[in-house]
């Protein structure tokens, strides 16, 4: 579904991602791992189109996209989330998934201006499916809230709520994890495996916390200082010599050896 | 919406009981501002894009107005789309910098607009007559009837009714939910799917479109126009849109009300007159946030501040 071929990114004299490639097949739940500034994050600005690359290309859906707008991926079916999260604070919950939504609506300015029969349709057809997205995200109960003062465990959830709104087939979801508790993380690791197995939707995850990374992911690309390291499921990963030297550095090893 | 109805029959009734010519004109001159105030607010307020030509945009449609009704007789409900059509095009030229620029320096670009368009007015001596301005413009007549001020009053109120109606449709549509959308967070609004740069240019022809219908009401009420447009008139409307309540429907149509009005109000405070008005500006905008309402309530507050203060401490102490 998803192929990223030798993309290099440089900022700079840095070079930020340097010759990755990565294949998503349809249906996985493909994990992206790595040290803190290994480029995990400019890989996704990079597939998501935030980012052209210096080098290399992407291409989803058989289609090459290096150089087509966020926006536009957007409606070929490419959305994310952020690591810092990015909700839109001022508008209501039910209002951000509703935005999510735009791509997929018609309705142009004489149709809301004049309220024709065409948009109160969509309005209304937009309006119950964003009510279902919230229901299955579990945030039915704040539809009306400010998305601002969510707490935030479920402004995490609102930002995956309004990703899935724009009709997706690949989401890009980076580090949905952080910054919750374990009650918490475990609630988003049901959310992510059924956002998975139910809707269907192709996955990529970018997280810290293993346990959940290697509980969720079939694949996983490590990268560390802009490289790719490693590439392999989850059971491979954790044994790889050259992951655990990334992660932890040598004296690890040297310690796990006399231990 | 009871409080709607209210409103809009206050409006109706209101130029029947006003005393004399002087506050007849005082009533076209707030619907006037409200219709520009109103229709900045769509950039500013909604998208949160700067702007400090909105003057330039609402002379545009006056001198297109005063042209097309002095040299080829066009009647003044013709002139009304033509300044806005005009003005809305040209809209899209000052969206252009928006694309590159954000907030202070974006600002300043508009402002640098603004300037060329009123150099434009007072240089382009052959079509403008410059500094000397348009005078005799055929007011605005219905069968052969003139307009009364009175009757103008109630033009303007129309036109605002109507501009108040289409900016609450769009605001409350896929558009309106793009635009504000993009005032919260520009990145995350283009992944979400919103083309950025076509809805911050659509942004800015909306405001200018209802600014140059402005144009033309103004152009047959007072039946000349000069190079008159200047920044201090769009400092004045964006001050509207600010102390009233920027990105909320009737914040612009308060502060419309608020800053036309209270100069005259308080004229018998003479020298002190601006000094007042800067005072109660300063008190509104320290209130940032929400709609008219809550405005009014935590200004009020605010200015009873030390009893909210006493009875927070004995809230706290009990």
């Amino acid at each position: 579904m998803l192929e990223v071929r030798d993309v290099t990114v440089r900022f700079g004299g840095l070079v930020a991602v340097n010759k990755v490639s990565l294949r998503v097949k349809t249906g996985s739940v493909h994990g992206l791992i790595g040290p803190n500034g290994a480029g995990k994050t400019t890989l996704f600005n990079v597939i998501s189109g935030m980012v052209v690359p210096a080098d290399g290309s992407v291409s989803f859906a058989g289609r090459v996209t290096t150089n087509v707008p966020p926006f536009r991926l957007c409606e070929l079916g490419i959305s994310r989330t952020f690591q810092n999260i990015r909700i839109l604070g001022d508008m209501t919950v039910l209002e951000n998934v509703q935005t999510g939504m735009h791509c997929r609506m018609r309705t142009g300015l004489w149709d809301a201006v004049l309220r024709t029969p065409f948009f109160r349709d969509e309005e209304r057809r937009t309006g119950a499916s964003s009510l279902e997205i919230l229901e299955f995200t579990g945030l039915s109960n704040f539809q009306k809230e400010k998305a601002r003062n969510l707490p935030y465990g479920l402004q995490r959830r609102l930002e995956i709520a309004r990703a899935l709104a724009t009709g997706p087939r690949l989401l890009l979801l980076d580090e949905p994890g952080a910054g919750l508790n374990t009650g918490e993380k475990r609630e988003l690791q049901d959310l992510i495996r059924s956002i998975n197995k139910t809707l269907g939707k192709t996955i990529i995850l970018i997280e810290h916390d293993m346990k959940l990374a290697m509980s969720l992911c079939e694949e996983i690309l490590v990268l560390s200082q802009g490289d790719s390291i490693a590439e392999g499921p989850p059971a491979e990963i954790q044994r790889n010599p050259v992951v655990i030297e990334a992660y932890l550095g040598k004296g690890y090893r040297r310690a796990a050896a006399h231990a | 919406m009871a409080l709607v109805m209210l409103g809009a029959s206050v409006l109706v009734l209101l130029p029947r009981v006003l005393p004399n010519q002087y506050w007849t004109h005082m009533y076209f001159m707030v619907m006037l501002w409200a219709m520009l105030a109103s229709s900045l607010n769509i950039a500013v307020g909604y998208t949160d894009l700067a702007n400090l030509s909105h003057a330039a945009f609402f002379g545009m449609g006056a001198y297109t107005a005063a042209l097309l009704s002095l040299r080829l007789g066009v009647p003044f409900y013709l002139t009304l789309p033509a300044g806005g059509l005009l003005a809305g095009a040209f809209g899209i030229l000052l969206g252009l910098p928006s694309l590159r620029l954000k907030g202070m320096y974006l600002a300043l670009a508009t402002i640098g607009f603004g300037e060329i368009v009123r150099m434009v007015e007072i240089n382009w001596d052959k079509v403008t007559r410059g500094p000397m301005g348009l005078p005799g413009i055929p007011g605005a007549s219905l069968f052969g009837h003139e307009l009364s001020k009175i009757g103008y009053g109630y033009y303007a109120l129309l036109l605002l009714a109507i501009e108040v109606l289409v900016i609450r449709n769009i605001v409350n549509s896929r558009i309106g939910r793009a635009l504000r959308a993009i005032k919260n967070d520009e990145i995350a609004a283009n992944s979400l799917g919103i083309n950025t740069t076509y809805y911050k240019i659509l942004a800015f022809v909306m405001a200018s479109f209802f600014a140059g219908c402005a144009g033309s009401v103004y152009a047959h009420y007072f039946m000349f126009v000069s190079p008159s447009f200047t920044m201090s008139d769009s400092f004045t409307m964006l001050s509207m849109v600010i102390v009233g309540g920027a990105g909320t429907l009737a914040g612009p149509l308060f502060g419309a009300a608020l800053m036309a009005i209270l100069p005259e109000l308080l004229r018998f405070a003479d020298l002190y007159r601006m000094v007042i008005v800067g005072a109660i500006m300063i008190v509104t905008i320290i209130v940032k946030e929400g709609d008219v309402r809550q405005r009014l309530v935590v200004t009020a507050r605010r200015l009873g501040w030390f009893a909210g203060r006493r009875r927070a401490k004995a809230g706290e102490a009990s």
